[in-house]
C-alpha cells in the first residue's frame, strides 16, 4: 500500500519562451487520503503545479522541466496523459467549460466511454458516480440548464466517473452562493472520509476553508512558502501579508492585539475559536 | 426587439426620479422559466447597491435588463426614465456599462489596447480623446504595461480586469459588475473593489452582484436581495445582516467579521461592526487598559479527518 498519494521531488519547470522559472524547487508531499488546500495570490504557480500533477506537463506544455512528480506510485513523466486521468481528476474552476453533454447522463458517460471500457463497465461507473455524488435527480436533465451548484456537482460527478486516486479542484466553490459553497464543501469532505480519496483544492475564500483542510500549502512566485496544518499556516499572519494573502479574520484580528502587548496564547483561526478568545480577554460572556 | 406583450404606456423623464426603475418586471425564458416573478426596485444615482440572493435568483436576468440586453416580458424597465421597451440598446449602453461574469464572454480582440478602445469607436469618440480615455481606463486596472499582449495571454484575473477597463473607458454613469470578485485574490479583489469606490466618489453608481458577503459588508451602500425572481428586501447592510429570517430563507450567510462581533457579548447586537477595522476597534475600545489577560485556547480544528 502507498501511503503518498503525490510526491513531487525537487521540481522547477519554465514554460518555453519564458526565462523566468514558473515553478521553482518545488518539494511536495501529499498522503493518502488526506484533504490538502493550495492558496497563493494569482501566478504563484498553482495551475502550472495541478499540469504537472495531471500530466500535461511534460507531456503536452513545451518547456524545460527538471525534478521527479509521483502520483499514486506512477512516475508522470514515464506514463501517458490517459494513463495518468485514470489516477488524477481536475474539475475546474468554472464547470460551464467541463460541460458540454446534454443530459448528465451522457456527461457522466463521457469519461468512461473514452477509456474504451465495455458497456456494463460504463454503466456501473455511472452508477458508482450517482451514487457518490447524489445526483439521481439530475440525470436527465441538461448540464446547461442547471443552477451553478448544480453544474458544479455534476463537473465533479465526471471525473468521479473515471475514479481517480486524487481529485484536484479548483476553486470549486467560486461561482456559488453561500449555502451552496457549503454544500459542495460538505460533498468534498464526504467523499474524502467515505472513499479515502486524496483531494487537493485551491481556494481564495480563507475563512470559509481554513480548517476545512488537513493540510494547508501556500505557494507564491514558483515556490512553496509555507506547508502545515492549518494552524501552523495561519498563524504565520505576517508571512501570509507578505504573500499578498490574508489570514482569517479571527486570526488577523488576535494577531493585531498581540502586536499592540495583549497576550493571546494561541491565535484563533475559525470564528467559533475567535470568540472565545476574545470574550476571555474581554473578561464577559459569550452571546 | 420588444415582445408583443410589453405595452407600458410611454414614460416621460419628468415622471421619476430615479436611476433604474423596474415595475411588476416578469422575464419568461424560452422553455419556460419565470427567472422573474414581479420584480419591483428603484435605484437612485449615485449609490454602491449590491445585488444578492442564492444561484438562480434572477440576480443576472435582472440586470440584463438595464441595458437592454433582455426586454421585459410583461411590466417596464426605466432607465433615466426611459423605457428600455422604446430605446435602443445602443442609447442605453452610454448610460449602463456592463462587465459580464466570464470575461470570454466579451473579450475578442487581439491586444489588450484594442480590446479596450473599442466601444469608444463605437461610440464614436474620435481618436485623441479614445487613447486617453483607453490609457486612464488601463492604467486604473493594472494593465497598462501589458497593453500590446493578447488577451489569451493574460491569466482569467487579469483578463477579469481587462473586461472591467474596456467598460470603464465607456466612462458611463452606470457601472455593472457581475461577480467582479470571482476567482480573483485578495490583493487584485482590493484593487477592482477600491477603483469601483474611486469611481463611486466621483459621482457614479455602482451595481455589483455578488456572493461575497464581506465585499457587500465593506462596500454596499444598500443592498437588494432577491429570491425567486422577486425582490425580497431592499436594505442598508447593517439592516439585512440583521433580518435572520431574509438569510435563512435566500441561504446567505453574515460575513465572517459580522458572525464574530454578534458572539461577543461585550458587543451590542445593532451596533456589529461591518468590517475587519471597525470590529477590531470595537474590542480594543472594550478592553480594560494596559491589563493583558492570557487563558489558553484547546485548539480543535473543525474540519480533521474522524479517526
Amino acid at each position: 500500500m502507498l501511503t503518498n498519494a503525490v510526491e513531487i521531488e525537487d521540481l522547477t519547470f519554465c514554460y518555453q519562451g519564458t526565462r523566468q522559472p514558473a515553478l521553482r524547487a518545488v518539494n511536495l508531499t501529499i498522503p493518502r487520503g488526506e484533504v490538502a488546500m493550495l492558496i497563493g495570490p494569482t501566478g504563484a504557480g498553482k495551475s502550472t503545479l495541478y499540469m504537472c500533477l495531471n500530466g500535461l506537463i511534460p507531456h503536452l506544455i513545451q518547456g524545460r522541466v527538471s525534478g521527479h512528480v509521483t502520483i499514486a506510485g506512477m512516475d508522470t513523466s514515464q506514463h501517458s496523459i490517459a494513463n495518468l486521468a485514470q489516477k488524477v481528476g481536475t474539475v475546474f474552476q468554472n464547470p460551464e467549460v467541463q460541460l458540454f453533454s446534454l443530459t448528465v447522463r451522457d456527461e457522466l458517460a463521457f469519461g468512461p466511454e473514452n477509456l474504451a471500457l465495455t458497456k456494463d463497465d460504463i454503466f456501473m461507473r455511472i452508477d458508482q458516480a450517482v451514487r457518490a455524488i447524489g445526483l439521481m435527480d439530475l440525470l436527465e436533465r441538461e448540464p446547461a440548464k442547471l443552477s451553478g451548484g448544480q453544474q458544479q456537482t455534476v463537473a465533479i460527478g465526471a471525473i468521479w466517473a473515471m475514479l481517480p486516486d486524487v481529485l484536484i479542484m479548483d476553486e470549486p466553490t467560486s461561482n456559488l452562493d453561500p449555502e451552496s459553497s457549503q454544500r459542495v464543501l460538505r460533498l468534498i469532505r464526504k467523499l474524502n472520509l467515505e472513499h479515502g480519496k486524496t483531494i487537493l483544492i485551491a481556494e481564495h475564500k480563507i475563512d470559509e476553508v481554513a480548517c476545512f483542510a488537513d493540510h494547508v500549502i501556500v505557494m507564491n512566485q514558483g515556490q512553496i512558502v509555507l506547508d502545515g496544518t492549518p494552524y501552523e499556516v495561519f498563524s504565520q499572519v505576517d508571512r501570509l501579508h507578505d504573500c499578498g494573502l490574508v489570514a482569517p479574520v479571527a486570526t488577523e484580528i488576535a494577531n493585531r492585539l498581540q502586536a499592540n502587548g495583549w497576550t493571546i496564547d494561541r491565535l484563533p483561526l475559525t470564528v467559533e475559536e475567535g470568540i472565545d478568545v476574545f470574550s476571555d480577554l474581554l473578561g464577559t460572556a459569550r452571546n | 426587439m420588444c415582445s408583443a406583450t410589453c405595452s407600458a404606456p410611454p414614460e416621460t423623464s419628468s415622471g421619476t426620479n430615479f436611476l433604474i426603475e423596474t415595475r411588476d418586471l416578469w422575464h419568461v425564458y424560452d422553455g419556460g422559466v419565470n427567472a422573474l416573478q414581479g420584480a419591483n426596485l428603484q435605484i437612485q444615482p449615485g449609490g454602491f447597491v449590491a445585488i444578492v440572493g442564492s444561484n438562480g435568483s434572477g440576480k443576472t436576468t435582472l440586470i440584463k435588463h438595464f441595458n437592454g440586453l433582455l426586454k421585459p416580458t410583461s411590466g417596464s424597465v426605466l432607465v433615466n426614465g426611459m423605457d428600455t421597451c422604446r430605446t435602443r440598446t445602443s442609447q442605453l449602453a452610454r448610460v449602463i456599462g456592463f462587465v459580464f461574469q466570464n470575461p470570454d464572454h466579451q473579450i475578442f480582440a487581439s491586444t489588450v489596447l484594442e480590446e479596450t478602445i473599442f466601444g469608444l469607436k463605437q461610440m464614436g469618440v474620435v481618436s485623441e480623446e479614445a487613447q486617453e480615455r483607453t490609457t486612464r481606463a488601463l492604467q486604473a486596472v493594472g494593465l497598462y504595461e501589458m497593453r500590446n499582449r493578447h488577451p489569451r495571454q493574460l491569466s482569467l484575473g487579469q483578463r477579469q480586469r481587462l473586461a472591467t477597463a474596456s467598460v470603464l473607458a465607456l466612462e458611463t454613469q452606470v457601472l455593472v459588475l457581475d461577480e467582479p470578485t470571482t476567482g480573483q485574490d485578495f490583493v487584485a479583489r482590493r484593487q477592482i473593489m477600491s477603483l469601483a469606490m474611486d469611481l463611486n466618489r466621483q459621482g457614479r453608481t455602482i451595481l455589483v452582484v455578488t456572493h461575497d458577503m464581506t465585499l457587500v459588508a465593506e462596500y454596499a451602500t444598500r443592498v437588494i436581495v432577491m429570491k425567486a425572481g422577486q425582490v425580497l428586501l431592499d436594505a442598508t447592510p447593517k439592516e439585512v445582516f440583521s433580518r435572520d429570517d431574509i438569510l435563512r430563507q435566500t441561504g446567505l450567510k453574515v460575513p465572517p467579521v459580522v458572525e464574530l462581533g454578534r458572539g461577543l457579548g461585550a458587543i451590542d447586537r445593532a451596533a456589529t461592526p461591518l468590517t475587519l477595522n471597525e470590529l477590531y476597534e470595537v474590542i480594543v475600545s472594550k478592553l480594560p487598559p494596559g491589563k493583558a489577560s492570557s487563558k489558553s485556547l484547546r485548539h480543535k480544528p473543525l474540519g480533521t479527518r474522524g479517526q
